[in-house]
């Protein structure tokens, strides 16, 4: 495909767009409480009308042998067995217990291929579908086209405690870039000064509109586009900054009060509200050393977590409308090194992925016996990419508008998984 | 001196050799670690997980990376798989007191126990492998040499299977009477059992993270565990109580990744159990990438202090695979380094080479309020020596398992090539 000038995306704005990231990622802490106002049903009923997409992003790259393609007894299988889960006849490690039981809802893909053993490289194709280029990341996608024009809410909200500062929206523009929240600490600078009064707040803003019609006149309408994102959405979260409380407790003791449990609680709570792509990041996975004590500590972590707040976004009937995708930028190596360790692995790894638009209970593609390559049904970035979208509804083989210019969604070389989609 | 597989060295070290000559007879020398020296080699298709020497001297068994235990005999390299029962990793291996029977411990949360020398073994003809050069396929030709068949000698048949644990059994170790074994998993639980029986005895409930080793005092009043935080649990074995807790710095949290890493990889008593060592890492740098220090914590049983850090020679990232209290009064360890190689470290307790690093917590009293003697006398902290090593021997390959001969004279050392290696001093 021809590779398109990304017009909007000058140096400039992506410096607004930090900036906006920056400011407004604290905030959006703030709506951490209100989620836990709504019922099940409630929750179920205000989502019916939006298609909306959980990412659950293992870090550094999960051991695809420790998790969706065990190996037992094989050359480079490692110390761990298979369970079965609910689905019969398939089985995952078991490390993944309380997974297991929610098997019927999740699929698995075991034949990715990215092609490269590299970070950057492998996390910016699971997430833009392309292995280069300055594409939007699928929650940026998911936040153009699956939010509601009147959401005051960011459609693309990441909750992490460290990790790389991509940017993430492209072509699209910043009010689609992903809002970084620093786990689910309050966020600082939440509440208006206590010596600006209200009404000078707003003669501040009238101030503001005036001075950003002057400065845009004869510029890019982008670079005004992130001024106004940035207010605007800074505005809503502090006009509910009373809504940000303390989570509860038991709850809590059901998803754990470890980081993790905290930051899916809080997931759980922005899909209810209506945040369109959600993503949530598990750190820990790059095992150069101690892969094993180390996915015992992690998975054990993640398991009962995952498995709980999908249990909870089914029970509240909002698993036809949310995508749940598990993933990591590869997978790990099929020898372990002298440290115990598994390196990095692109070429035969696997995720799993359920709710919104995706056949459950299936496996899809394999690996050979010892897991060194992809036998089945190769699949890379741009085909998973290509069947989120349509799993959610935007047709991925059709162009994003681009002052006029037709860029395509997914990318044209690859297609939607079939065979997953429901 | 490295040898081919199997193969003795043809230059034994010289202070072993005690010389006789009619009537006099001259006393062996003390062994000497300046004299280590590999003697004997023998290879594994797997990394190698651990390794012990049975009582005798004869045997020397290995875990490896896939679900076998191997047993070599050392004078003839004879090569014995016992197999078919645990399906994972074993990852310690330890004795009945008699010396008759070996316990393995395996991920897969069981204990097995073997017997050293089963009354019979199955000779499996492993398939030859066919030869898959498409050039010599293709234009029919024959080699000239036949093949033999490689024939596997194999234990499959258990004295014993139990199920220790939900979750993985990590260690296992026979007390020092006969009585009791004592086990550990990552079902958090330490539990002792009837040696006899295999019937449990007790459990031992308390530990927050996971137990990476037990073992029982020599006077069997006593059990020791360390779980992954570092923490040195000393329990009663008649109550059950916990009476004394120590902290270590074998643990540290890995910031960048967000995880703990640490516990004992190995420990060990001296003879008379007035030393415990307990071998792991400390000062977590990136422990993802094996970026952390090794470390041999040495324990005062008396004081119940933590009184001795041993440090490596070259302060090479790595993790201290194993500890052992040589006849002579030092202490051994064996690292596998971040860099792929290893080390066995020789350290004399009475040498002080280094100011200590860093100021830890050690000893805090128990929190269920049971104590001994020593746990009440709350005089000033002391803060543990830091030791350096007074001789080290250089491996090509990451270290993982160390064990001594009875007399000290000999060690072996499981590696990461899949190699054992045998050193007389």
């Amino acid at each position: 495909m021809t590779k398109r000038r990304n017009s909007g995306c000058n140096a400039l704005e992506h410096h607004v767009t930090r900036r906006h990231f920056m400011g407004t990622g604290a905030m959006a802490g703030a709506m951490a409480g209100f989620g836990s106002l709504l019922t099940p049903a409630m929750a179920g009923e205000m989502k019916s009308k939006q298609k909306q997409i959980l990412q659950v992003y293992l870090q550094g790259g999960v051991s695809q042998f420790e998790s969706w393609d065990c190996k037992p007894g094989t050359k480079y299988g490692g110390p761990f067995r298979p369970i079965s889960t609910s689905v019969p006849g398939m089985q995952i490690c078991e490390l993944l217990p309380y997974t297991a039981q929610k098997m019927h809802l999740l699929s698995v893909v075991r034949s990715i291929n990215l092609e490269t053993d590299d970070h950057t490289v492998g996390r910016l194709f699971m997430e833009k579908g392309r292995k280069n280029g300055d594409y939007p990341f699928v929650g940026a996608v998911a936040s153009k086209y699956l939010t509601a024009a009147d959401n005051p809410l960011p459609g693309y909200v990441h909750i992490t405690t460290r990790g790389i500062v991509d940017q993430t929206a492209g072509f699209l523009g910043s009010k689609h870039e992903m809002m970084r929240l620093e786990g689910v600490k309050p966020p600082t600078n939440l509440e208006r000064p206590k010596d600006l009064k209200p009404e000078l707040a707003v003669r501040a803003e009238s101030l503001r509109q005036q001075l950003n019609k002057q400065f845009g006149g004869k510029r890019s309408r982008a670079l005004i586009d992130s001024y106004d994102t940035s207010f605007e959405q800074a505005q809503q979260l502090m006009a509910r900054a009373d809504l940000f409380e303390k989570q509860d407790e038991k709850e809590l003791d059901r998803y754990g009060k470890h980081w993790f449990g905290r930051r899916c609680l809080l997931a759980r709570t922005l899909l209810e509200q209506g945040v369109t792509c959600v993503k949530v990041t598990h750190h820990g996975y790059d095992t150069h050393a101690e892969n094993f004590n180390f996915h015992v500590e992690q998975l054990d972590e993640f398991d009962k977590t995952f498995a709980t707040l999908l249990g909870d976004i089914e029970e509240r009937g909002m698993l036809d409308n949310v995508l749940v995708v598990i993933y990591s930028e590869f997978g790990r190596t099929p020898k372990v090194n002298h440290k115990y360790g598994r390196d990095h692995w692109g070429k035969s790894f696997s995720i799993a992925l359920g709710g919104c638009g995706i056949q459950p209970g299936g496996v899809v593609g394999a690996t050979n016996a010892d897991g060194t390559e992809v036998s089945d049904r190769e699949v890379d970035g741009a085909h998973l990419f290509h069947t989120y979208m349509q799993a959610v509804g935007i047709d991925s083989q059709s162009n994003h508008s681009l002052d006029g210019r037709a860029v395509p969604i997914g990318d044209p070389v690859a297609a939607p998984i079939k065979e997953l989609l429901a | 001196m490295r040898q081919d597989e199997g193969k003795e060295s043809t230059s034994q070290s010289e202070s072993q050799a005690g010389e006789q000559d009619g009537q006099q007879v001259q006393q062996p020398a003390k062994p000497d670690p300046a004299k280590a020296s590999e003697v004997k080699k023998f290879s594994h298709a797997e990394a190698l997980t651990n390794c012990r020497l049975d009582p005798t001297g004869k045997y020397v068994f290995a875990g490896a990376e896939d679900f076998g235990v191997y047993r070599w005999d050392l004078e003839t390299g004879e090569k014995v798989i016992y197999r078919g029962v645990h399906d994972s990793w074993v990852r310690r291996i330890d004795f009945s007191v008699d010396g008759k029977q070996i316990l393995t411990s395996g991920w897969d949360g069981r204990i097995v126990v073997w017997d050293v020398e089963p009354e019979s073994l199955k000779t499996v003809e492993l398939p030859v492998e066919k030869d898959t050069d498409e050039t010599t396929a293709n234009s029919g030709e024959k080699s000239d040499g036949e093949t033999k068949p490689e024939i596997e000698r194999v234990v499959d048949s258990p004295v014993r299977v139990i199920e220790a644990h939900r979750g993985f059994s990590r260690w296992v170790h026979a007390g020092p009477r006969g009585k009791y074994i004592a086990t550990c998993g990552n079902d958090k639980i330490v539990k002792l059992w009837d040696a006899r029986r295999w019937k449990l005895k007790k459990e031992f409930v308390g530990h927050g993270r996971h137990p990476y080793a037990v073992m029982i005092h020599p006077d069997g009043e006593s059990l020791v565990s360390e779980d992954l935080m570092g923490e040195i649990f000393i329990w009663n074995a008649k109550t059950g109580q916990r009476t004394r807790e120590l902290k270590s710095v074998m643990t540290g949290f890995d910031n960048k990744f967000q995880a703990d890493m640490g516990g004992a990889r190995d420990m060990a008593f001296n003879a008379d159990g007035s030393l415990l060592g307990c071998a792991g890492i400390t000062n977590v740098v990136n422990s993802f990438a094996g970026q952390q220090d090794p470390i041999i914590c040495i324990v005062d049983w008396q004081s119940k202090e933590i009184t001795s850090h041993l440090r490596t020679k070259s302060n090479a990232a790595g993790i201290a695979w194993g500890v052992h209290f040589h006849p002579e009064g030092y202490v051994v360890g064996a690292m596998g380094n971040q860099n792929g190689k290893g080390t066995v470290e020789f350290w004399s307790l009475a040498d002080e080479v280094e100011e200590p690093a860093e100021a830890k917590p050690m000893s805090e009293g128990c929190e269920d309020g049971a104590s001994d003697d020593s746990a009440d006398d709350k005089t000033e902290e002391k803060k543990p020596r830091d030791i350096k090593p007074f001789h080290v021997v250089e491996v090509d390959k990451a270290v993982r398992g160390l064990d001594f001969t009875a007399d000290g004279r000999r060690f072996v050392i499981a590696c990461s090539d899949g190699s054992l290696r045998i050193y007389d001093m």
